[in-house]
């Protein structure tokens, strides 16, 4: 397995969390615990709360139930500048005004480091640099939003993330509108973010990405964790069936691990 | 377009159109003229009397009304992220006018007191508009329904202005400029006492710029990169709805500027930072001084409404906007 495991002590936590949006428990008595370093995969299907999941620890929702602790800070009392100095989330929805320019949009994950004094530092321009290098978007610096592909934008965007510099990621659906390249090279990223000491946590639809890049899985399934840990534990065969309600054959290629359904498996 | 390029040449145009301003009218006036009605006045020459008295009124009363009606409508469009509302399209002017018209018929207000049921309108048909808009969009984030919803708010303010005025309609009759959306010659009057209000709202549109921009990515992306979206966006709103009231109460509904600005903005330098923010402030002031001047040579020596030349181009902007917005969705 990777380095990195298990190295300090949980960077976020999550205690008893249950939160619903009015009817019943959209997430029912979650615990879970990040640590730094490690790259997490949330899977499970459409519904099962896993981007609720990730919207109650960025602190865009409140949970009913339980706390949500950011280095043992409850991070409904965090302020937004406060959290987003040590989180940064790249949201699912894929919008930007089409007249915005590639540069300024990287440049809005600096918010959270300015001040009303000090912004545009050479060490704000230093990070965006950086951040656009890895994204492979420095030739799209002047472009504006409008004439981007959604893949080009989708980039762009976590270039802005990465240019936010927090300590944990959180990533809704980072492959979405990416084609294969650029998918891989996203996961990449996110790999190397979290063997830098960070802890990455991505909503991930495809098991095979989650197994090839995640150090841990952890499916859900109606609001409930239903296994957390390594890939090879976490997507068996079982747990396909009990959670997607199809009966899949595992084939594993070196660390990926691809569910087949049976009856195309032969 | 560079922002700084495009800050020069709306400068450019600025500074021009201010020369042309105070040289034409019924009687051109030679800029050598105007030059010495600026900086050496001799009150009873008439010519220069002319120049300042009429034309350098009318010209400061029409940059400031299009500077703040400009901004206020970008604000509008970037908090709501909806590019076809502006103070006119939401139902603000006329919000503020039928509150204007009834505190002078139940109230006898007169003055700087009229700022207040002004914006007391403001408030109102922004809170009648966005209800409107959720009752015919049934829960979808449409833009085009809440314009359906502003334009619903002016009719019915509209109408209910007209009613006000056939209750009594001498009691009115020295204000029809002003309901159509006029410049006059005392314009400056009520301006002396209401250019605080765009000079701090327009100052602190600035300040929050950075902030104001973050939302445009979308609530939940501006929260997580460590912006509070429902403090800047209420922030907003009572920045926004304030100057284009300030605006309404010198020179009445004139329409479409706080629409076409920000447009012409975005289309030439983008609406992101200060510089796109200053660049529209501009380019508001340009829109309303040019229809000044339209309005007062086109058929000289008869005077024209600003109002008048402003919905008739204007009018025909907000169409052009709208079959874009149309034809870039059906894309």
């Amino acid at each position: 397995m990777k380095a990195g495991k298990n190295q300090g002590e949980p960077v976020l936590t999550l205690e008893d969390i249950t939160f619903s949006y009015g009817g019943s428990a959209v997430l029912d008595t979650i615990s879970l615990a990040f640590n730094p370093g490690e790259f997490t995969a949330v899977v499970g299907p459409n519904g099962c709360g896993k981007s609720t999941l990730l919207k109650v620890m960025a602190g865009l929702l409140v949970p009913a139930r339980g706390l949500a602790l950011l280095e043992g800070q409850p991070i409904p009392a965090l302020s937004r500048k406060k959290l987003a100095q040590r989180m940064a989330m790249l949201a699912q929805s894929n919008e930007a005004p089409a007249g915005m320019i590639v540069s300024d949009l990287v440049g809005m994950g600096r918010f959270a480091h300015e001040s009303w004094l000090s912004r545009g530092t050479r060490d704000d321009q230093a990070h965006i640099d950086a951040a656009m290098r890895t994204m492979a978007v420095t030739d799209l610096a002047d472009r504006r939003v409008g004439e981007l592909s959604g893949g080009q934008l989708q980039r762009c965007r976590m270039a802005m993330t990465l240019a936010q510099d927090a300590n944990i990621l959180l990533l809704d659906e980072p492959t979405n509108h990416l084609d294969l390249k650029h998918q891989y090279a996203l996961l990449e990223t996110a790999r190397m973010q979290a063997a830098a000491g960070r802890a990455v946590i991505a909503v991930l639809h495809d098991l095979t990405h989650a197994s090839l890049y995640a150090d841990r899985i952890i499916l859900m399934d109606g609001g409930k964790v239903v296994a957390d840990g390594s890939p090879a534990d976490v997507l068996t065969p079982e747990n396909i069936t009990a959670v997607y309600g199809i009966t899949t054959v595992a084939k594993a290629f070196g660390r990926a691990i691809v569910h087949l359904p049976e009856s195309a498996a032969e | 377009m560079k922002a700084g390029l495009g800050l020069v040449l709306v400068a450019m145009a600025f500074f021009l159109l201010c020369c042309l301003h105070l040289s034409a009218g019924a009687r051109f006036s030679a800029p050598s003229l105007v030059f010495d009605a600026l900086f050496d006045h001799d009150p009873r020459n008439y010519q220069h009397v002319v120049v300042i008295k009429q034309r350098l009124t009318r010209l400061v009363v029409a940059g400031y009304a299009g500077a703040v009606l400009a901004v206020s409508g970008l604000l509008l469009q970037k908090i709501l992220r909806n590019d076809l509302v502006s103070p006119s399209t939401l139902g603000i002017n006329s919000g503020a006018v039928a509150f204007v018209v009834f505190g002078i018929y139940l109230f006898g207000l007169t003055g700087a007191a009229l700022f207040w049921p002004a914006l007391l309108g403001g408030f109102a048909a922004v809170a009648v508009a966005f209800l409107a808009a959720g009752l015919v969009s049934k829960g979808g984030r449409d833009p085009l329904s809440l314009i359906l919803g502003g334009a619903m708010t002016a009719t019915l303010f509209s109408s209910a202005t007209t009613f006000a005025i056939s209750l009594d309609p001498d009691l009115f009759g020295n204000l029809m400029g002003w309901l159509v959306g006029d410049i006059g010659n005392f314009d400056y009057q009520p301006l002396a006492w209401l250019w605080p209000i765009g000079l701090a709202g327009i100052g602190f549109a600035f300040f929050l710029c950075r902030q104001i921009d973050l939302l445009t990515l979308g609530t939940e992306q501006a929260a997580t990169l460590g912006a509070d979206p429902r403090l800047v966006r209420a922030g907003t709103l009572a920045l926004a709805i304030p100057l284009a009231i300030s605006a309404v109460c010198v020179v009445g509904p004139i329409g479409f500027v706080g629409l076409v600005a920000p447009h012409i903005t975005r289309l030439l330098i983008g609406e992101t930072g200060r510089p796109a923010l200053a660049f529209c402030t501009l380019c508001g002031a340009v829109i309303v001084i040019a229809a000044d001047i339209a309005a007062r040579t086109l058929l000289a020596p008869q005077l024209l409404q600003v109002g008048t030349v402003m919905a008739l181009c204007g009018g025909i902007a907000f169409l052009v906007i709208v079959v874009a917005t149309l034809r870039r969705r059906a894309a």
